[in-house]
């Protein structure tokens, strides 16, 4: 008796707790409120933390060098942490207030941090958005303002066995239709499969959605208030990424970790990749390489368009040295700088300058993945995105498995992202 | 230092004095230990029940009192969101299937180790316990190679003629190839607790039943399994919590597809804290403690010495 009054009272007073707090009616980073800065003139000076994930991270010291030597009187630490488990350090450092002065951040994860108020807004003057890939710079924008610096663009593309496409008499697709014919015609000369898009599970939203803007289509209005699944072109893209398993060109079961050999041993005649799997499938190829890869942009009903990924540069709220971090993103954003860091690192640069000499401007792949980048969409910019991607996910593969229409499936999405809503 | 007992009678004011400062002193042992627990374990746990009745959210972490108190409407969106009832119902199979099945399996077992087998006993121990002891990853990737369609388990089932499915791609079969997993993963652990039982009963006893005719089912319904019954209530929890628990093998074979067809509770409670729900997420989190203590309860209420 005596201790559940006690456990009663814990509760009762936990509740009153509770309601006594509550969330203040205005969101404590309203974009009104951000005070613009300006970086000082001069060379950047002092000690300056930097985080970078991954292989970027191991690199970035190389690329420092010459920032350190315009600038004499700076001091980088560049700290490599590693992508796993990457988002979750940034956002406990945000909360312990125990950040570096600037990090590398995921496109997909700037708005969320920005949304927690952790995040300083870019200083006027410091970079032209226009010397960016629209879709890249997208990623850098929360609540109409500008919260970091794109630094390098990702994207994806249609990788096709060129010397296949040859000898059944075909270029490379360049709408949907041709993507019918070009499988069909492939598959009778031997291939098993003539494309591969993932049915279901985790990163089928960022494979399926080109195939929405392909269509014309946006799965948000363009002040990214509302969700606009419930359109003709959305149903257009389900139904004709689904016409691609029906019609028996894409395996319906995942290839997850075979595809690559597949392709290479020429049982698979296309599929949608990263620039990053070139160098990988030209070492799985060896020397006929050239003539067996071919690299196209995605195919399209209406308008070319791919998805747009990559990394940002941005600087905390809590940094030391704001004023050095900023003037280091302005160099990283250079396009000399950025064509020596994609020497280094293999990254596409951000920067369409970049793209216009060298290498870049030169190499047949590269120049088509240039182009694509042109057309590249980055995914809406709000802070419930990994919860409707998920949503995406689930419902569209009922669909692509036959156990619900496309119909019932759109209107689903459509139902439970407003029920999610945009976070703001 | 003051110890205990004297041999020689206090003054009731002395004792009083003596018994205080008895009590600091093991308080001043118990510290270390209780601040440990407040901070480390009783701490996140009521803090999760707080806030599990809050909306609260990853944003809202520089400032977690600001949030609101919405009651009980996370567990009600729960039990409203259809997903969260395919994960109840998959975790629900999964245990209700895979518990019995490593009981069963883990006393036969131990059984034939203890009885049958007298040859390479330690080969076949360790045989059995190995699966324990190795990391899901590599469990993993041996699981792959056995179950993918063109791999060892439909080899072997096309020597019978029968054209196995694709294992993991198939909502139908995705779900009893993860418990063939788990149960495969988990017997070894209850063939050792069991083992250790066998050794209690009492050898005579079974040697005076045989001698009054009594055959080898009867030996063991009415010697061997009423001595063992600790055990397997013991190991039927462990294992209950476990299954219940049960996260591994879809995060690391199917991550929870096809269909949603291997997604379970604690997969689901995952995925909400990574979407940063974390008020949503604490309530998931004390629907699956509160299925823990109902089934554990049911075993109890199965499994208790009979009078």
């Amino acid at each position: 008796m005596r201790r559940t009054l006690i456990a009663g009272a814990i509760v009762m007073t936990g509740a009153l707790l509770l309601t006594g707090c509550g969330r203040s009616s205005t969101a404590p980073q309203s974009s009104s409120a951000v005070t613009k800065t300006k970086v000082s003139a001069g060379p950047a000076t002092g000690d300056l933390q930097v985080w970078a994930e991954g292989n970027e991270g191991e690199l970035l010291p190389k690329l420092l060098k010459g920032f350190e030597q315009q600038n004499p009187g700076v001091h980088v630490t560049v700290t490599s942490i590693p992508w796993q488990g990457a988002h979750d350090k940034l956002a406990n450092a945000i909360v312990a207030g125990q950040t570096p002065d600037v990090a590398m951040v995921g496109t997909t994860w700037l708005t969320e941090f920005a949304a927690t108020g952790g995040m300083s807004t870019v200083p006027s003057g410091l970079v032209k958005s226009s010397d960016f890939f629209p879709g890249s710079w997208q990623t850098v924008m929360h609540n109409g303002a500008a919260y970091g610096v794109p630094w390098y663009a990702d994207t994806r593309i249609l990788y096709y066995r060129k010397d296949l496409a040859q000898a059944a008499g075909l270029a490379a697709p360049k709408t949907w239709a041709d993507l019918n014919t070009f499988s069909a015609a492939l598959q009778k000369n031997g291939a098993k499969w003539g494309t591969y898009v993932q049915s279901g599970g985790q990163g089928t939203a960022n494979m399926f959605l080109p195939f929405v803007w392909q269509s014309g289509g946006h799965v948000m209005n363009a002040a990214r208030t509302k969700f606009t699944f419930d359109t003709p072109e959305f149903k257009k893209a389900v139904d004709y990424y689904g016409s691609l398993f029906k019609n028996g060109y894409s395996s319906s079961a995942l290839l997850t970790g075979q595809y690559q050999s597949m392709f290479v041993n020429g049982s698979l005649a296309s599929y949608i990749g990263g620039p990053f799997e070139l160098p990988q499938l030209k070492a799985l190829i060896g020397a006929n390489a050239d003539k067996e890869i071919g690299v196209a942009l995605l195919p399209y009903s209406k308008t070319p368009a791919s998805f747009m990924g990559g990394g940002d540069f941005a600087v905390f709220k809590t940094a030391k040295n704001p004023d050095a971090g900023w003037k280091l993103i302005r160099y990283l954003a250079q396009p000399a700088v950025q064509q020596q860091w994609y020497a280094i690192s293999g990254d596409l640069p951000a920067a369409p300058a970049a793209w216009t000499s060298g290498t870049l401007a030169q190499d047949t792949y590269l120049k088509t993945i240039g182009t694509q980048l042109k057309s590249g969409h980055s995914l809406p910019a709000i802070t419930t995105w990994a919860q409707i991607d998920a949503v995406i996910n689930t419902e569209l593969e009922k669909v692509f498995r036959g156990t619900e229409t496309s119909d019932a499936a759109i209107a689903s999405i459509q139902r439970q992202a407003e029920q999610i809503g945009t976070g703001k | 230092m003051v110890v205990g007992t004297d041999a020689v009678p206090l003054p009731t004011r002395k004792r009083g004095v003596l018994q205080r400062r008895q009590t600091v002193v093991a308080w001043g042992f118990a510290l270390p230990f209780l601040i440990l627990f407040v901070v480390f374990h009783a701490g996140p746990v009521l803090a999760s029940l707080g806030m599990s009745v809050t909306d609260i959210q990853s944003r809202d972490l520089r400032n977690p009192l600001g949030v609101n108190f919405v009651g009980f409407a996370n567990f009600l969106a729960i039990f409203a969101n259809d997903q969260f009832r395919s994960a109840l119902q998959n975790t629900i199979v999964f245990t209700v299937v895979g518990v019995p099945l490593t009981v069963l399996l883990g006393l036969l077992v131990a059984l034939a180790l203890d009885k049958g087998i007298s040859r390479f006993r330690t080969v076949f121990r360790v045989g059995y316990y190995a699966p324990v002891v190795t990391s899901i990853v590599a469990i993993a990737v041996v699981w792959r190679f056995i179950l993918q369609p063109d791999g060892l388990l439909n080899t072997v089932l096309g020597w019978a003629h029968i054209h196995g499915p694709n294992w993991l791609q198939d909502p139908t079969w995705a779900l009893p190839a993860l418990i063939a997993m788990a149960v495969w993963r988990n017997v070894g652990t209850l063939m050792v607790i069991f083992l250790a039982g066998l050794q209690a009963v009492p050898v005579d006893i079974q040697e005076a039943a045989m001698v009054d005719g009594a055959n080898s089912f009867q030996r063991f319904t009415k010697i061997v399994f009423p001595v063992l019954r600790p055990a397997v209530l013991f190991g039927a929890v462990i294992t209950g919590i476990g299954f219940l628990q049960f996260f591994e093998e879809p995060f690391v074979m199917t991550q929870g597809g096809p269909l949603d067809s291997t997604l379970s509770m604690a997969y689901y409670t995952y995925n909400q804290f990574s979407f940063g729900r974390y008020g949503y997420a604490s309530a998931a989190s004390y629907v699956m403690f509160a299925l823990v203590v109902l089934l554990t309860f049911v075993q109890f209420r199965l499994l208790r010495e009979k009078k």
